[in-house]
């Protein structure tokens, strides 16, 4: 068995840091940095949806934007949204449809913004991560936290949160798996490259165990902003 | 008073009760929806929520804000998602755009159109902002918090259950900085004590 290129262990994840309520001007917001991916997650609405034939009278419609940044990778990406930009939006859209609890907001739309600075792998889960934890501060009612890992091979390794150099191998197979925590129920799931049955299988258990992980430092950081004992704060 | 913070998806209870705000029923388990606070006895359970959109309900007494004008009525801002409309037979007076008036949800149709009773205009003064959820606290029990703000601002206060706050005030800055304060703390318990320190150091 290789060791990884970053001497982390084959189920150990990148270092993660979260913060919310970052952008004041939104409902809800979110940073946070993921080894070397760093996401801004706003939340605005409901609110009225413009133009109105788009509105559903019985629930809201959830307005899901990933972008990355200009800037975020060593190339220059266009700002204009690629397919890929859109595809990725559509299945995060979804995923939350069916966490939060859109039906107590007819004829609404949510928008929740998903901003990637930096990229290394792995944004579409660490958006998704952030953008639940916006809707939990925007206080959107919601069965669950959304709790999104990577998982894949490299090298003949079964690994949690690959990296953009372990992606780039030749036998390299990466699943995002997104996971309503704490019912477990997996709410999005897209894979690249080939695999055996029983190695998908192992992924999907080890991407699984990794949503776990994610999930407490979520509840840590929302516990965080709302501490109930000590000194007022301003 | 030992307060409990759940978050979304957290166990409230395994036994049947009544579901309050911000809960649900999943396989006979009841859970939180958001992140807030636990208020539970034997037969009833409910959150109460940290932050959220304001959602109307019959009977609230809510500010309005004058929007737009057409020719026989206005539409109202709220803090919610929608619009008010307000006809102008249901006035004494002309109102221009930005006008503020408190009024009582008298009844709520069933295409969420909102109809207003005990209409009064408000005077020129500044609104406060903030989320519905944090009104209580800001009125406190037997009005103990707003007593505190109008005795120590010399202010006149009207609060609005959409989560806006109108006042005029002979302090307005401290006002709003204790106000502020009382926002972003009201997951605490002993607010009105630590307000009244504050605003006693503040008025000598």
């Amino acid at each position: 068995m290789s060791e990884r290129i970053d001497g982390r262990k084959n189920d150990e994840l990148r270092p993660i840091k979260i913060k919310l309520g970052v952008v004041k001007s939104a409902d809800g917001s979110c940073y946070l940095e993921w080894g070397k991916n760093t996401v801004v997650a706003t939340v605005h609405g409901p609110r009225p949806i413009f133009p109105k034939h788009l509105a559903d009278a019985e629930k809201s419609v959830i307005d899901y934007r990933y972008r990355m940044a200009p800037f975020s990778v060593s190339d220059r990406k266009s700002p204009v949204p690629a397919k890929r930009d859109k595809e990725i939006s559509l299945v995060s859209g979804n995923a939350l449809e069916s966490v939060i609890l859109i039906e107590k907001f007819p004829n609404t739309v949510i928008d929740i913004d998903a901003m990637i600075l930096s990229a290394d792998a792995g944004t579409r889960v660490a958006a998704l991560t952030a953008a639940t934890l916006a809707c939990a501060d925007a206080g959107l009612p919601m069965r669950g936290l959304v709790s999104a890992v990577s998982a894949g091979r490299a090298n003949g390794n079964h690994i949690l949160d690959l990296t953009k150099e372990e992606e780039d191998i030749d036998d390299a197979v990466d699943t995002a798996i997104a996971v309503l925590m704490p019912q477990k129920e997996i709410v999005l799931l897209q894979m690249d490259g080939f695999i055996e049955k029983d190695e998908w299988k192992k992924i999907i258990g080890m991407g699984i165990a990794g949503a776990e992980k994610i999930y407490d430092l979520q509840k840590k950081a929302l516990l965080e902003k709302y501490p109930v004992e000590g000194d007022i704060n301003e | 008073m030992d307060k409990k913070i759940v978050i979304p998806g957290d166990l409230l209870s395994l036994e049947k009760k009544k579901l309050g705000q911000n809960t649900y029923l999943e396989n006979d388990k009841i859970y939180s929806s958001v992140i807030g606070l636990v208020n539970e006895n034997q037969e009833y359970v409910s959150v109460i929520a940290l932050n959220g959109p304001y959602l109307p309900i019959v009977g609230d007494a809510i500010l309005g804000i004058v929007k737009s004008e057409i020719v026989n009525g206005y539409f109202l801002d709220y803090n919610s998602p929608g619009e008010i409309y307000l006809p102008k037979s249901s006035l004494s007076k002309e109102l221009k755009i930005g006008s503020v008036i408190f009024a009582r949800i008298k009844n709520i149709s069933e295409s969420d159109s909102i109809e207003l009773d005990n209409i009064n205009i408000l005077p020129r003064g500044y609104i406060f902002n903030t989320s519905p959820v944090k009104v209580p606290r800001l009125i406190g029990k037997n009005d103990s918090m707003l007593n505190l703000f109008k005795q120590y601002t010399e202010s006149s206060i009207v609060i609005g259950k959409n989560g806006w706050v109108w006042f005029v005030s002979k302090k307005p800055q401290l006002l709003e900085k204790a106000l502020s304060l009382v926002v972003n703390n009201s997951q605490k318990s002993n607010l009105t004590n630590t307000i009244k320190e504050y605003l006693e150091k503040n008025t000598k």
